[in-house]
């Protein structure tokens, strides 16, 4: 077994060791060396007491220590060290919460370069220790934890967005009634994924802490894993220690890492669950081709993995459909594999490289079928507009504003713009690099065709940004397929063999890397989400962030205490996530049978139809922000796509003048009205016709 | 070279508990089960015992537990069986709440980890069986006492 392969880390518990497979012959000497990590084995007798020696060694340091580096570390791994990073980190991490002090009232290209200062120092700091230390999984730990610091300063004193609005009026439904599969208007289908809700309700019931902080603890620990589990993954293929922990940091360079996967969102707690499934399936596959484990340990592996499918697919669909594409992949394209079913590799192989993808797959089939059947009225239309635009582009039929341009109107400083298209371009060279040289030097593939699989699908999603329909689809899948992007430096080493060339080959490519991971990191998260969702700010109009003002606040507070929590209040999308945060009320959202956005953009009253429905629901409220009339959205729909630029301002002041609307609340901007429909039912009759 | 039996035998417990994490899985049944008499901030207590020990005890009971590597597998399980056990007492009825989650989730981490030493048992005794020579196992008479066993 070679020293520095995954199950050396494992030594006292045999049955859990992924043996390294990567050993070849030298040919003349006989000696075996390791493809994995470069290193010479020793004959027999020495490696059999050596081996000895190490089993006692990490008998009793298993508990502190984590996979020793494949080498004798640049840097010695001293406490000096560790804490001279620790340190870093630390001030990377005053230096952000002091951009987020002075955000609110200073321009971005005064903090901006701040911020990424505390981010850059922090990352290569954690970088330093990771790659040259022995304790990776505790850094890129702490990586993950230190990137939850800007959002969670964002939204410390409560939920801020429109994904974590929704999602905490689910959770606190689920904790007032007791009760799963709860609804919000705001995100209809999330009432049949309650797996986020459940999990942060448990830490809320059992802890005590307050449902807020309840919510972020549960981010937290979620985030922390996840580089941890892509460096498991790593480890698992296998890829020596200190490139499995680059993969871990350039996962966490992903566009979604900092910003969205940190959000109270079912994907944040999603993408852990599918990263661990992909993880525990390519260590069964190792652990099987090495032949070490019987049936029964085959069995419980699969066991695990299915249990662990549940919790997945009632958490999120669409990281759902990304753990069986991760899969699938994976059971078409990692070794060893001969043909489509594998039958060479015996019924055990084949039970576990397909077993797994079979239960995501049924799992979330069964679970759509038969419980959320909505799922796919939710997902379709992004596929298909998407498909839809891509053809009429193609075919140059209607392709008016199908196409968008990249950031427009966004406000993103110009250094960020050009690391935003610097990093897929570097992503493309590199996958250029890796696979000319994968075609070159067979016995160098190791199971480097799964990675390059998953980064050709980030590679293809890129042209979808450029179309208005499949720029978020895009978006959404870059958490998934960077999974395999994370692969790619170690496939470059070991394809290049860069780990045994001369030193100042060696500190090129590390001077070479640690640059393209800046570039990477900055202009990913200048991709990943749009400014108002980066910083704080002063108001602006369609934000969902920033659209909620201390007057917005204290509106939602007399809605509270005058309506009670529960209040039905039927307005637009940006007053509707306020009142949803504040005042936990309910706000129906434009339905083709609830067509609410008439009430703003109709130049006749609203119909009966319309008012039955609203009657029915007892949605009693009105609530107008004359901003509506005042301004023309850039990002975001106040009712749905494809509607009228502004809201015409006499649609705004006509409400004023209706009988059956009784102001109970005014604020410069806020308008609250209680609907009266008997006298609505009376007063249409003879209005039905007014302008 | 120092080995375990040259520690102060009151080191002893501590270090079998530190060696075996099994047993603070169980010691996170018993946290989890009390949870909701425990008063205040002694309550956060609970956080490592919910994310840990249900995760942990199945991984025990399925033979996947190996060292430090577990903790990042024992917390997504452990999340994933307690929006399990979420989904039970929905579907039985039961109102989800600190009692009866705190209770469920306990009581099966408890039954893990008891089923986990069971197994291990089992397993150690099967090897203890394999171990003995197959012609010295007959020619030992049931009554032999230990000498003659020997």
């Amino acid at each position: 077994m070679c020293p520095e392969s995954p199950g050396s880390t494992n030594a006292r518990d045999p049955s859990q060791s992924l043996p390294c497979l990567a050993f070849s012959s030298s040919g003349s000497t006989g000696d075996l060396s390791c493809h994995a990590c470069g290193r010479r084995a020793a004959p027999l007798a020495e490696n059999r007491v050596g081996l000895d020696m190490r089993l006692l060694e990490q008998g009793i340091f298993a508990h502190v220590q984590e996979d020793s580096p494949s080498r004798v570390p640049l840097v010695p791994s001293r406490p000096l060290a560790e804490l001279t990073a620790a340190g870093l980190v630390a001030v990377g991490a005053a230096l952000v919460i002091w951009v987020y002090r002075i955000a609110p009232t200073a321009r971005i290209q005064s903090y901006d370069p701040v911020f990424w200062a505390g981010m850059l120092l922090a990352y290569l700091a954690v970088a330093w220790r990771a790659v040259s230390g022995r304790y990776a999984v505790l850094w890129l730990g702490l990586l993950g934890l230190f990137t939850v610091l800007p959002w969670f300063w964002m939204s410390a004193a409560g939920p801020i967005g429109f994904d974590t609005t929704a999602q905490f009026a689910l959770l606190r439904n689920v904790i007032s009634a007791g009760r799963l599969f709860q609804s919000t208007p705001l995100l209809p289908v999330g009432t049949f994924y309650p797996g986020l809700q459940s999990a942060a309700a448990a830490i809320h019931w059992l802890t005590g802490l307050p449902l807020w902080d309840s919510a972020l603890t549960l981010i937290a620990v979620v985030h922390c894993l996840l580089p941890v589990q892509v460096y498991y993954v790593a480890r698992a293929l296998p890829v020596p220690h200190r490139w499995a922990a680059t993969a871990g940091l350039v996962y966490a360079a992903n566009p979604s890492f900092v910003y969205f996967d940190v959000q109270f969102s079912y994907e944040s707690v999603a993408i852990l669950l599918m990263l661990t499934i992909v993880r525990l399936y390519v260590e069964a596959l190792a652990a099987e081709r090495s032949g070490g484990p019987t049936w029964r340990q085959s069995l419980s592996a699969s066991l695990l993995i299915a249990v662990i499918s549940f919790g997945l697919v009632v958490t999120h669909h669409l990281t759902s459909l990304a753990g069986i594409a991760l899969l699938l992949a994976g059971a078409l394209f990692l070794k060893p594999i001969s043909g489509l079913v594998d039958r060479k590799g015996g019924w055990r192989r084949l039970f576990i490289r397909w077993m797994p993808v079979l239960t995501l797959a049924m799992c979330f089939g069964l679970w759509v079928v038969f419980v959320a059947p909505t799922t796919v009225g939710y997902l379709f239309p992004h596929v298909s507009g998407t498909v839809s635009q891509l053809v009429a582009l193609a075919t140059h039929s209607g392709a008016t504003g199908a196409t968008r341009t990249i950031f427009s109107n966004s406000g993103v400083p110009s250094y960020e713009q050009a690391a935003a298209i610097a990093a897929p371009v570097v992503i493309a060279v590199a996958f250029l690099f890796a696979g000319i040289r994968w075609l070159q030097k067979p016995p160098l593939r190791s199971n480097f065709l799964w990675p390059f699989v998953v980064t050709a699908g980030y590679l293809v999603s890129l042209p979808l940004t450029l179309i208005s329909d499949g720029a978020e689809s895009a978006h959404r899948t870059w958490s998934f397929t960077f999974v395999g992007i994370a692969l790619l430096p170690a496939a470059l080493v070991i394809l290049f063999e860069l780990d045994k060339r001369r030193p100042w080959v060696k500190r090129t490519a590390a001077t070479v890397g640690t640059a393209v991971l800046a570039v990477v990191l900055v202009g990913n998260v200048a991709v990943g989400v749009s400014l108002d969702y980066r910083f704080p700010g002063p108001y602006q109009f369609g934000s969902d962030t920033l659209s909620s003002t201390p007057e917005t606040l204290s509106f939602a507070r007399w809605v509270q205490a005058h309506l009670g929590p529960g209040a039905h209040v039927v307005t637009d999308r940006f007053t509707a996530v306020a009142l949803t945060a504040h005042a936990d009320d309910v706000t129906p959202m434009q339905e083709p049978d609830l067509p609410v956005a008439g009430i703003w953009y109709n130049p006749d009253p609203p119909v009966p139809a319309l008012m039955s429905a609203m009657e029915r629901q007892r949605d009693d409220y009105l609530a107008v922000d004359i901003r509506d009339a005042q301004h023309t959205l850039t990002g975001a729909d106040l009712f749905y796509p494809g509607e009228p630029e502004r809201v015409p301002p006499r649609n705004i002041t006509r409400m004023a003048q209706w009988p059956w609307l009784r102001l109970l609340c005014s604020s410069p901007h806020y308008r609250l009205y209680k609907i009266d429909f008997h006298s609505y039912f009376l007063w249409y009759p003879s209005h039905a016709n007014d302008h | 070279m120092p080995t375990i039996i040259d520690v102060p035998p009151e080191w002893r417990t501590r270090l079998r508990v530190v060696r075996d994490p099994g047993l603070l899985a169980g010691v996170g049944a018993v946290l989890l089960m009390c949870a909701p008499v425990l008063p205040g901030l002694s309550r956060l207590v609970v956080l490592p015992a919910l994310l840990l020990a249900p995760g942990y005890a199945l991984l025990r009971l399925l033979g996947q537990a190996a060292g430090i590597r577990s903790i990042s597998v024992a917390v997504p399980v452990s999340l994933v069986l307690a929006v399990c056990a979420s989904f039970v007492l929905d579907v039985c009825g039961i109102r989800l709440g600190p009692l009866s989650l705190g209770l469920l989730l306990g009581a099966v981490t408890a039954l893990f980890v008891a089923c986990s030493y069971r197994r291990q048992l089992a397993a150690d005794s099967l090897r203890q069986h394999r171990r003995t020579p197959s012609g010295d196992r007959g020619s030992v008479r049931p009554d032999a006492t230990l000498d003659e066993r020997r």
